[in-house]
């Protein structure tokens, strides 16, 4: 009966199918981007799961409607830097040439507002021009962080701490307060975004996982009473 | 429909996971070997339905499937409604491990129902319309069923009964109706590919 024979055919190609679905599907994510925005530039690594840096790679950056806005390099520890020109959605994008291909996107809103629309507030610093080993934080970040001096009254700060008195006097506590408020959620809203895709997956994957524990239990039920129906 | 845990007295508690218990092990002693494909994807079935949500202003609620899985699986439903509320709680947070038994209750007791009241009705030759017609009063069943024994829970457990049924029920219009045509569409597409579900299954399920 063909009926009959046809599953045991059909197996070994079922096999492979699932296989070429599993290699294709982890070869696709053998490599990663990640970016984030420090200061007028944006600074990032590439890396490979498990923690391998990715060093000597073209990264390609790309505009709106897949403009291309220019490249960065990783350097031997797989950082780069890139100066963006104006405050649009950036997309960083690595090809190895070999399929594999990565992509991270800075959005628009990530970017400091004094970047805005075309302006070209960072001509200052060339691409490529701040080391990607460099300090985290720009100077006036770090000042920020690191000297909460009260407004206006320059005598309260020690004498060799970075805080200049004209800058004090400029930003009250209210004024620091809002800034910082905007600084962090401003970085923290891609986090929050990137928490709730994977939210998402990890519920597909509850999904799937319920259906495989039912699948199974179904399997030991058919099992056991197949046993008591024998014995 | 899933009540968590700490809202339901502890008597309330009690008497629902005993009944709940009696109904597993009714339905494991009706359980065939032949029937264990069934209940399996039945099983699955109900568990993913009740990622479905629908919106109702602003609360949302869920399909549960019980009225279709009732129909096809009689007692069987316990033990098959009793994993996936399992899997649910542990996996999504609906319900609660110390409320399993009263929920597996609220919603295998009525699938139970819809097996009796449903499934002879529905093993005759009926033309299309009037199957579908049954198959979605047993869908649309299930869920009014569910709701009200939800509603009774509460009240039990010293709440008010009328406000809370009718705001329960209310919130569940849109799945009854939902949930009927759903089930109206699987009856219908069953007795098509598989007939025999509906056909020699009542001499084994009913003793």
């Amino acid at each position: 009966m063909p009926l009959v024979s046809r599953p045991r055919r059909l197996a070994p190609w079922l096999a492979l199918a699932l296989l070429l679905v599993v290699a294709t599907t982890a070869s696709a994510h053998k490599i990663m981007l990640f970016a984030v925005v420090e200061g007028n530039a944006v600074t990032g690594y590439a890396y490979a799961p498990g923690g391998v840096r990715l060093p000597n790679n073209v990264i390609t950056v790309f505009g709106p409607n897949d403009q291309r806005l220019g490249t960065t390099k990783t350097d031997a520890q797989g950082n780069f830097t890139y100066a963006p020109k104006s405050r649009c959605d950036l997309r960083f994008e690595l090809n190895t040439g070999d399929g594999h291909l990565a992509s991270y996107t800075i959005q628009a809103g990530e970017l400091p507002p004094t970047l805005a629309g075309g302006q070209t507030a960072t001509s200052a610093t060339p691409p490529a021009a701040a080391p990607a080993a460099a300090p985290p934080t720009p100077p006036t970040q770090r000042h920020q962080a690191t000297a909460p001096c009260p407004g206006g009254v320059g005598a309260h700060c020690p004498p060799n701490a970075p805080c200049r008195a004209g800058v004090n006097a400029t930003v009250g506590d209210e004024q620091l307060a809002t800034m910082v408020d905007r600084a962090v959620s401003r970085h923290v809203t891609p986090l929050r975004e990137q928490l709730d895709d994977y939210e998402q997956k990890v519920r597909l994957h509850d999904v799937l996982g319920g259906i495989g524990y039912i699948i199974g239990l179904a399997g030991m039920a058919a099992y056991w009473l197949a046993k008591r129906e024998k014995g | 429909m899933h009540i968590a845990d700490g809202v339901v007295s502890l008597p309330v508690l009690a008497a629902g996971s005993t009944l709940a218990v009696a109904g597993v092990a009714v339905g494991l002693r009706k359980i065939d070997y032949r029937q264990i494909p069934q209940v399996g994807v039945l099983t699955a079935g109900f568990f993913v339905a009740s990622l479905i949500h629908l919106p109702v202003g602003p609360a949302q609620v869920h399909l549960l499937m019980n009225g279709l899985t009732g129909i096809v699986l009689g007692w069987a439903a316990f033990p098959a409604l009793l994993v996936a509320l399992f899997l649910q709680s542990l996996l999504f947070g609906y319900g609660g491990i110390t409320v399993l038994g009263i929920n597996t209750l609220n919603m295998a007791l009525p699938a139970v129902c819809c097996h009796y009241l449903f499934r002879r009705p529905l093993a005759g030759n009926h033309r299309r319309r009037a199957t579908f017609l049954i198959a979605f009063a047993a869908g649309a069943g299930g869920v009014a069923m569910s709701g009200t024994l939800l509603a009774a829970t509460l009240y039990f457990s010293n709440r008010e009964f009328l406000g809370v049924a009718a705001a329960i029920l209310a919130a569940h219009l849109p799945v009854m109706v939902v949930e009927g045509i759903l089930t109206g569409g699987a009856v219908l597409f069953l007795k098509r590919v598989q007939p025999e579900i509906f056909e020699k299954n009542p001499r084994r399920l009913d003793p």
